[in-house]
């Protein structure tokens, strides 16, 4: 019989009851040798993830203006102007030890000048080693400085880990004749996930 | 292979009671109140010195914190159970810590990481409950923290990256002792 009092207990005397026995059955090693394999086991593997709210690649843009000879026509004029980012080390630095998601993208269009003149607002990405493949980034009515992002996020992680890409701003409306500064702000969230056993990681 | 599968119920039976036990042994006879001190090197927390706590009426129960040290210090509390009064025996503890700004060696620039964990251990106590108790145990830590002053960290022209949050499941070990006075 086990007297747990004398188990918990110092300041309690053993009594007669108390059996060897039976507290070597209770802790016996088998038991002991299983929870710790339990806990070598569970522990033998890791995972970790990592999220970055933003990465952003800013650039200054020209807008170009109507030429003058076409300027007085009418009708909404269209006008196209590109943008050159790489992203390419940095999210395949963080791809060589985790899997990447692309969580979160947006497009944001700031100027000092008025854009009201831009009615409809086009934006495509492709990579500058393949021109032929292209993705629609925004396609909307320009109501705000944020263009709605429609692309695939996961096409559009495997684009930008592929090298430098060309984003192709085209902008439709009553465009001046005079080019308007802007600066054009890509950012994208991501998320990086790895998970790994104790071998794994002891084959790098 | 039955058996074995047994001895794994079991072990997480012996778990599940230890946490359960408390309630239970309210009326339990009074144990003095001890203080004492603890050594341990662990993952994540580096070394660690401290001071425990065993309290009133749960003896198996022991309250301690620290201060830790890896790159940078840390603080550290912890809940260390310890059901049997046997010179050796099976042990569970529970840490909370903070690990303060450290920067990575041999990383140029390295950003600055804190996190703060969580270590569910268990393991082997040997030695005198009341007195000297060596500890080796394992487990899994979860960390969360942050990596500030990432952009520290060579990126391409133009690019601007925000500091990123982490959290982590990693396996830990700790190896140590706690003497209570």
């Amino acid at each position: 019989m086990l007297n747990w009092d004398s188990i918990f207990y110092s300041n309690v005397r053993r009594t007669n009851a108390f059996s060897f026995v039976s507290l070597n059955r209770f802790i016996n090693m088998k038991y002991i040798f299983s929870a710790l394999c339990l806990s070598l086991i569970t522990s033998s593997c890791m995972s970790a993830t990592l999220d970055i709210d933003s990465a952003c690649s800013s650039k200054a843009l020209d807008f170009p203006g109507v030429p003058i000879s076409i300027s007085n026509k009418i009708g909404e004029k269209t006008r196209s102007v590109s943008s050159k980012s790489d992203m390419s080390a940095t999210l395949n630095k963080i791809a060589d030890v985790a899997d990447i998601h692309v969580t979160t993208a947006t497009l944001f269009i700031d100027s000092e000048s008025d854009l009201s003149f831009l009615h409809y607002v086009r934006v495509t990405i492709h990579n500058d080693s393949d021109e032929s493949n292209e993705l629609v980034l925004s396609d909307a009515a320009f109501s705000n400085q944020n263009l709605p992002i429609i692309v695939d996020k996961d096409k559009l992680a495997t684009m930008l880990r592929n090298g430098p890409v060309t984003m192709v701003f085209t902008g439709t409306g009553n465009i001046p004749t005079a080019s308007t500064s802007t600066t054009t702000t890509f950012c994208i969230g991501v998320s990086a996930h790895s998970s790994k056993s104790i071998g794994d990681i002891s084959k790098h | 292979m039955k058996s074995f599968m047994r001895a794994f119920m079991f072990s997480g039976l012996v778990v599940a009671l230890v946490c359960g036990v408390g309630p239970a042994f309210a009326d339990a006879p009074s144990v003095p109140f001890k203080v004492g001190m603890f050594f341990d090197v662990s993952v994540p927390s580096g070394a660690a010195l401290g001071i425990e706590t065993r309290l009133p009426r749960v003896p198996w129960f022991k309250l301690g914190f620290a201060g830790t040290y890896t790159l940078a210090p840390g603080i550290r509390g912890n809940v260390l159970i310890d059901p049997i009064k046997f010179p050796i025996a099976p042990i569970a503890n529970i840490d909370v810590g903070h690990q303060f700004p450290l920067t990575l060696p041999g990383v140029s620039n390295s950003p600055d990481i804190d996190f703060t964990y969580c270590d569910l251990q268990g393991g082997i106590g040997l030695g005198n409950r009341d007195g000297f108790r060596f500890m080796i145990m394992a487990g899994f830590s979860y960390l969360n923290g942050t990596a500030r002053n990432f952009q520290r960290i060579a990126f391409a022209q133009n690019i601007t990256v925000s500091d990123p949050h982490f959290n982590a499941w990693i396996p830990n070990a700790k190896l140590g002792f706690n003497l209570l006075f």
